[in-house]
């Protein structure tokens, strides 16, 4: 599914058959909620040994094209027997019906027909054992061939050969040096670079949905701890069923050692729990990543009912089900190492903060449970609903404005009471006068038997902390998420500095608890309990996990050697990033609508041979690349494209456009700035100067993606990516001809260059033509336009260490980046040394301490008197103000001439008396009349932390006058001046713009 | 040597004579592109779609669902009390006036007394609801038609059904001012679809033009230095063609420098609102709303498919506290500009095909907020409403100077015609032409739907032909 821009044809289409759209859209659903509650094989034992979720069930209880014939028409009608039996259908529920049977009573008949298969085995290719082909890939490939009357096309030559090489299994356009290396030796020499692993990684990092924040945009505990896993990962060619294993249970691995424990980000940097999502979303998230990521399965499909077309029941998301909800993400880190000391202790503070909110606010819950009137509104309520099943009792919760959690802890203290406990007759007593029996008997003194409704951990209003998540306000879910959040930043913060003492995991929940069908998806209707299981269709009859959560076993039974489809899947992944499509062009559907492989055998043949290989990604990757077939020409050839357009038999190598990090890196590469350091806190790709990391490294934000990732085809975070698109679109043209990024690139790669020849050796590895040397001669020869060079200003940002006794600025460093909104050390994120310091137009946020004040300097340009307006306010709400986050800040006005011109403190303002009205944004005023200055005269408006950097973002953009000329911080806030490309500059840059740089022969 | 020879074509695209689709370049070319424009399954009645989105949950009661019976318990409880998110207390009656406009006597109140002037366009649907009072689902819901799972939005979904009319900007362009909404680029992100149908953010309070469209103003060379650098590119291009022929994905590169060479002039003429005589700057009013809401009709009339218009980063609808005041102070920003919008497009002949939507994600309750920590300031506000809520559509094939549906007396609860978010989609695709049970995107082995398995035309609210 390679979506070029060209030949483009919307793909939306009638569905085949309108028959069988009536009867998914209208007439199952109508079933489904109005029948199978008693009619249906997820039953024991259904009503009548009718299962009408199979669709020919239903058909055979009518006849088509005769309503009036129908026996399940007769029933709804209410002329035989009355269905359903609590009410008649609605006269257009009914008629919908009619319309079915009137249709010919449609169904579809695939689903039909699989349902019946669900229960044998499914002779489905992706399900059978490994049927390995004989012979090489190159035999196998040709034999295909062979059969359609094609040829293979000749070995392409060995420039083209060595670059295919360096981009596919590094990522990295090759070097001249490489060029004199042998095929094979190239081969072993970039299976050995570090830079393999961070290609690979990248790769799998699609499969994994890999993002660095999630939901509104905060930050996941040490995300990138897996990304730097993956990549060492790779490049130790940890054997795939460990591989596996590792990221989807390394907590209950014994030989793991915690470092291992990065690999589970695999489940932990998805929708998260605490995220103010439900948990069957966050449960969903995994199954989808698992099943189609490393199975091929969408077991997605089947949340609500059994898959459509693949033998996948409901019970089978429900065995994964129980897997994933036993289990916790990212929400506690391992340790591996020793963190800092004052965030080790600042953690652990955070954490109490926590804790005992929650304790305080259970106890307040707690009693205002106890109270008559709210425990007389429970029991009421409960009375009339004593005879309702649990998803009922739901419903009532809903309609009552009950807590439901609460509400079936009632409903299990007094509907579950053995008969005789006097506590029923005194109930049914108070129905009669409920306003005198609950304001009588549950005020103090309480009266036996119903103070144990009240106190004793059986008494309802006693709800467990680990209950607190169903009864706590909306008020109590932000303050809890964002206290858990203070407390992740402070590991963060230390991870995100350069500690390595801690990786993100993810760890069994300590009671594990059994999981049921949610009936259609809905989680107050349980269905029959599932266990926590292998899909069925992948393991007839094998025995369910037992083990905590089951993750262990799960992953043992995915890259079991009993199991084809693990390997299938992997092998294609691989086979898809070497030759652009996979012998399976739909990598993550083996399913019934998958599209079948190209070459069966082959893919079994290595599958078999990974499997028997001990899974070494590296061994295989070697065996595709040293085949003929990897090798051959990408050149076109008429007649073969005549028969097979689409190049499924593989009669020539495919050109391949460079995708974004290949594309960016290679720039990097050519112009002499790519750092080759691995690993470490994220970076951004749009600061200036450019941060030249590699591309893989770059924050990867769910929410607020890069526009620039989104606009080169970058994998979409939000879930699991098969593949990659490749559309052509003119954003990627303004991004190549006016972006900050390319412009450096240009700039680099032209100083490297003595003369045109060399500058397209450089570029794209080759001499230039006697024509392209015409060509770009008045480029090279032409004389730069003088432009005038726009004027700094007077303001520049950094940091700088403050001495209030001697009232000196001393060491005062510039910024590095500028981020697009504000000046900082590190391109993203926070900076080892100056950790969060940065300035923005309207504020900022002070480093540690007084060595690390953020300064925004000012130097006169002449001589007067001089008038500065300004407020300096600390951006804090009631959130901050309530847990004392900030201790305040500092701010001062300084003059290398005359010292401390003034200074200010903003302080934490006392909490309000109703607890809730806080007086956000503490400020001061900061204007200052009559100061004398001289041409020349340093002015440092400068913010420290007054000793604690946390919650210390500011706002203070002053306003300066200096006789008729004003200068606005704000106004005038500006990242660097860029100058304009040279003819030399732009000619290097025409280079990086061409097909030849962005395709791959 | 002449790498553009349509140059003149885009001449008089550049110069805004009006909108030639860059289609035609493509297909002389012999290539269609994700943009290129398609036909729906049948002619809709509407081309384009503006959703002026009040983000944070408007309050119904405040602006087109009258509720007087509110005043009679005012300070009391009320006899319905539906579960909401926060606590919540007794009766809140609005305090605005509620007047009838038009023919058909509409009743909208003083919030939004020039958008009521144009009552005889409009289309109220005042029984909408959704599945929960929480704004990061019900965001979800509203623009993708899921609560939670990763869906492309309805702005993509069109696109990619439709393509768009001009294919030198972006089919879909969300406007925010100051930043982004909650839930950020999920708002308008095309999920499985590709990405060329994301919506594009426009960060409105941003004046200078490569802060508003990235990278589309060239700093780096003079615009003749770029024409030549375009030409030897396209040399060079050529030449690597010559031995690679019939490769169209090597022609499609070409061709996006050339797209990209002109959307750099049409962006230049799109967001440079100084094009506008006075007359009409006066009529959308000199202020941020005034602005983007203009910004927003150029886009339409330069063929851009959908756009949405926010009203600002964050929530700004989202009124927990302080109704007098800040409902007020909402409807003062934007009540101008959304009445100028229907006057221009009227008067410009473009509303009969324009669709015009305004509401939020939810509504707000009937009865007052309690204070509490972690949730508001205390002071007389309201929490959300998923049960009931308004929205208006205007133009584009819909019935004007009517209401559809109604709530209970209060405005809790959606009673009458109820129209759930599902509804509004299903409607919202057949008045541009789609089947939305047919229009569907293979994806994980499922046909995806905006509407998933759910939605009802809402036949009422369709003009008569």
């Amino acid at each position: 599914m390679r979506l070029l821009l060209l030949g483009w044809i919307a793909a939306f289409t009638a569905s085949a058959d309108p028959g069988v759209d009536f009867f998914e859209t209208k007439v199952r659903p109508l079933l489904a909620t109005k029948c199978y509650g008693c009619h249906s094989n997820k039953l024991a034992s259904p009503m009548g040994g009718l299962r009408l979720d199979s669709p020919t069930v239903a058909r055979s209880l009518v006849k088509p094209k005769d309503a009036d014939a129908s026996r399940l028409i007769q029933a709804v009608r209410y002329q035989t027997i009355g269905m359903p039996p609590g009410g008649k259908l609605k006269d257009a529920e009914i008629s919908t019906l009619e319309q079915w049977v009137a249709m010919g009573a449609p169904v579809p008949e695939a689903v039909a027909a699989k349902t019946a298969a669900a229960k044998g085995p499914v002779d489905h290719w992706a399900w059978q054992p490994l049927r390995p082909g004989q012979g090489t890939i190159d035999a196998q490939v040709r034999a295909k061939l062979q059969e359609n009357g094609l040829t293979a096309a000749p070995r392409a030559d060995h420039r083209t050969l060595i670059r295919r090489l360096s981009f596919d299994l590094t990522g990295l356009p090759p070097s001249a040096a490489d060029l004199k290396l042998s095929v094979a030796q190239a081969v072993d020499a970039y299976l050995a670079k570090p830079a393999f692993g961070e290609r690979w990684a990248r790769h799998w990092m699609d499969v994994a949905r890999y993002a660095d924040t999630g939901f509104l945009g905060r930050a996941f505990l040490v995300s990138f701890s897996y990304r730097d896993w993956l990549i060492d990962a790779f490049n130790r060619d940890v054997p795939y069923p460990r591989f596996i294993a590792l990221q989807l249970a390394a907590d209950q691995m014994k030989d793991a050692p915690p470092s291992d424990h990065a690999a589970l980000g695999f489940l932990s940097l998805g929708v998260n729990p605490n995220r103010a999502v439900d948990l069957p979303d966050v449960v969903d998230d995994k199954i989808d990543l698992v099943s189609r990521g490393l199975l091929g399965l969408t077991v997605s499909c089947a949340r609500c009912h059994d898959h459509k077309f693949d033998p996948i029941p409901t019970r089978d998301y429900y065995s994964l089900y129980g897997i994933f909800a036993n289990t916790r993400y990212g929400v506690e880190p391992v340790r591996v190492g020793p963190l800092p000391d004052f965030y080790e202790k600042r953690a652990v503070e955070r954490k109490r903060i926590l804790q005992q909110y929650i304790q305080e606010r259970l106890e307040e819950l707690r009693a205002e449970f106890r109270d008559p009137k709210e425990i007389q509104r429970y029991l009421e309520a409960l009375w009339d609903g004593r005879k309702l099943d649990r998803a009922r009792l739901e419903n009532l919760a809903r309609e009552k404005n009950l807590n439901s959690l609460l509400l079936r802890r009632w409903a299990r203290r007094m509907l579950d009471a053995k008969p005789g406990d006097p506590l029923l007759a005194e109930w049914r007593a108070a129905t009669v006068n409920p306003a005198v029996a609950y304001a009588k008997r549950l005020t103090h003194p309480v009266q036996a038997p119903w103070r144990s409704l009240l106190f004793g951990p059986d008494a309802p209003p006693e709800v467990p902390v680990e209950d607190f998540p169903s009864i706590m306000t909306e008020g109590d879910a932000n303050t809890t998420r964002n206290l858990q959040w203070q407390y992740e930043q402070m590991l963060n913060d230390a991870a995100y500095r350069g500690s390595k003492g801690i990786v993100l995991g993810a760890q069994d929940r300590p009671t594990i608890a059994p999981s049921y069908v949610f009936v259609r998806g809905n989680q107050n209707d349980l269905g029959e309990e599932t266990g926590r299981c292998f899909p069925s269709i992948l393991s007839p009859g094998a025995p369910c996990f037992q083990q905590g959560s089951g993750r262990l076993e799960l992953a043992r039974a995915i890259t079991s050697d009993r199991n084809p489809v693990a390997a299938r899947i992997l092998v294609n992944r691989v086979w898809q990033k070497l030759f652009g499509e996979g012998l399976v062009r739909t990598p993550s559907d083996f399913g019934l609508r998958g599209d079948l492989p190209t070459h069966p055998e082959l893919l079994d043949a290595l599958a078999d041979g990974f499997m028997r290989d001990g899974g070494s990604i590296k061994r295989l990757i070697r065996r595709l690349v040293l085949s003929e077939t990897y090798q051959q020409s990408s050149a076109d050839r008429a007649d073969a494209r005549l028969r097979d357009p689409e190049n499924k038999l593989l009669w020539r190598m495919p050109r391949r456009r460079l995708d974004f990090e290949a594309l960016r890196d290679s720039m990097l590469t050519v112009a002499g700035r790519l750092d080759p350091t691995l690993g470490g806190q994220p970076i951004s790709l749009v600061s200036t100067p450019v941060d030249p990391r590699r591309t893989v490294y770059s924050v990867i934000e769910r929410e607020r993606p890069l526009a620039l990732l989104k606009t080169f085809d970058v994998a979409d975070p939000e879930q699991h990516s098969p593949q990659r698109y490749q559309t052509t679109v003119p954003q990627q043209g303004l991004f190549l001809l006016n972006s900050p990024f390319v412009g450096e690139m240009a700039r680099s790669l032209a100083a490297r260059a003595r003369d045109v020849p060399q500058l397209y050796r450089l570029a794209l590895g080759r001499e230039a033509t006697p024509a392209e040397l015409k060509r770009a001669q008045p480029f090279w020869a032409a004389r730069p336009t003088p432009t005038t060079q726009p004027d700094a200003g007077p303001w520049q940002y950094g940091t700088a260490r403050l001495d209030p006794d001697a009232g000196k600025v001393t060491g005062f460093s510039p910024f590095r980046y500028f981020t697009g909104k504000a000046w900082q050390n590190a391109s993203a994120g926070l900076h080892p040394v100056t950790g969060v310091a940065r300035l923005s137009e309207a504020g900022g946020a002070p480093g540690d301490d007084l060595s690390q004040a953020v300064v925004r300097r000012w130097v006169a340009p002449a001589s007067g008197t001089l008038e500065i307006k300004g407020k300096l306010v600390l951006s804090v709400g009631a959130f901050e103000l309530r847990f004392r986050l900030s201790n305040g800040l500092r701010g001062w006005v300084v003059s290398n001439l005359h010292g401390v011109l003034a200074k200010w403190r903003v302080d934490l303002p006392p909490p309000p008396a109703d607890g809730i009205s806080y007086a956000a944004n503490p400020s001061v005023v900061t204007d200052l009349k009559n100061v004398a200055v001289q041409r020349g005269e340093i002015i440092d408006f400068v913010v420290d932390s007054a000793g604690d950097y946390e919650a210390d973002d500011f706002q203070w953009s002053p306003v300066l006058t200096l006789g008729a000329q004003t200068w606005d911080a704000r106004k005038d806030f500006a990242g660097p001046r860029i100058p304009p490309l040279s003819p030399r500059e732009q000619l290097a840059q025409v280079l990086l713009l061409t097909n030849e740089f962005a395709f791959l022969d | 040597m002449n790498p553009f020879p349509r140059r003149d074509l885009f001449r008089r695209v550049g110069a805004g004579l009006g909108v030639l689709g860059m289609a035609s370049v493509f297909e002389q070319a012999g290539l269609a592109g994700p943009l290129t424009p398609r036909k729906a399954h049948f002619t809709g009645r509407a081309k384009r779609v503006i959703h002026i989105f009040a983000n944070g949950g408007p309050s119904h009661m405040d602006t087109f669902d009258p509720k007087p019976a509110l005043a009679k318990y005012a300070g009391q409880p009320l006899p319905v009390h539906l579960r909401t998110e926060r606590k919540t207390g007794t009766a809140l009656p609005s305090p605005f006036a509620f007047k009838k406009y038009g023919r058909a006597g509409l009743e909208v109140s003083d919030v939004f007394a020039k958008v009521g002037a144009h009552a005889d366009d409009l289309c109220v649907i005042r029984s909408m609801h959704t599945e929960v009072p929480n704004h990061e689902p019900s965001l979800m819901m509203m623009n993708c038609g899921t609560q939670q799972q990763s869906r492309p939005s309805f702005g993509s979904w069109i696109v990619y059904g439709l393509g768009s009319e001009n294919q030198n900007l972006p089919g879909f362009i969300s406007l925010c001012p100051g930043g982004l909404p909650i839930r950020g680029a999920q708002n308008w992100k095309s999920a499985f679809l590709p990405g060329a149908y994301q919506g594009t953010h426009i960060d409105t309070r941003e004046t200078t033009l490569d802060k508003l469209v990235e990278n589309v103003q060239n700093r780096l060379t003079r615009r003749e230095d770029q024409q030549k650098q375009l030409e030897l590119l396209a040399a060079m291009n050529r030449e690597y063609q010559q031995t690679r022929t019939e490769d169209e994905a090597l022609e499609a590169r070409v061709q996006s420098f050339e797209l990209a060479f002109r959307m750099q002039l049409e962006a230049e003429d799109v967001f440079d609102l100084s094009k506008e005589p006075q007359s009409i700057r006066d009529l959308y009013g000199d202020t941020l709303h005034g602005r983007q809401m203009l910004m927003a009709r150029r886009l339409l009339e330069k063929g851009v498919r959908v756009v949405q218009v926010w009203h600002g980063a964050g929530q700004p609808w989202d009124t927990h506290d302080d109704v007098a005041k800040r409902v007020k102070q909402l409807g003062h920003e934007s009540d101008q500009p959304i009445a100028a919008l229907l006057t221009d497009l009227k008067q410009r002949g473009m509303l009969d095909d324009t669709l015009v939507i305004w509401g939020g994600e939810f509504g707000r309750t009937p009865v007052v907020e309690l204070p509490a920590f972690g949730s508001n300031a205390g002071t007389a506000g309201r929490d959300h409403n998923s049960y009931g809520f308004s929205v208006w559509l205007a133009g584009g094939g819909v019935k004007g100077g009517t209401v559809h549906g109604a709530t209970d007396e209060f405005g809790f609860r959606s009673e009458v015609d109820r129209v759930h978010v599902h509804d509004l989609h299903a409607t919202l695709l057949h008045l541009l032409g789609f089947e939305h049970e047919k229009f569907t995107f293979r994806y994980a082995g499922r046909d995806f739907r905006l509407t998933d398995v759910h939605g009802q035309v809402v036949r009422p609210v369709l003009a008569s032909t």
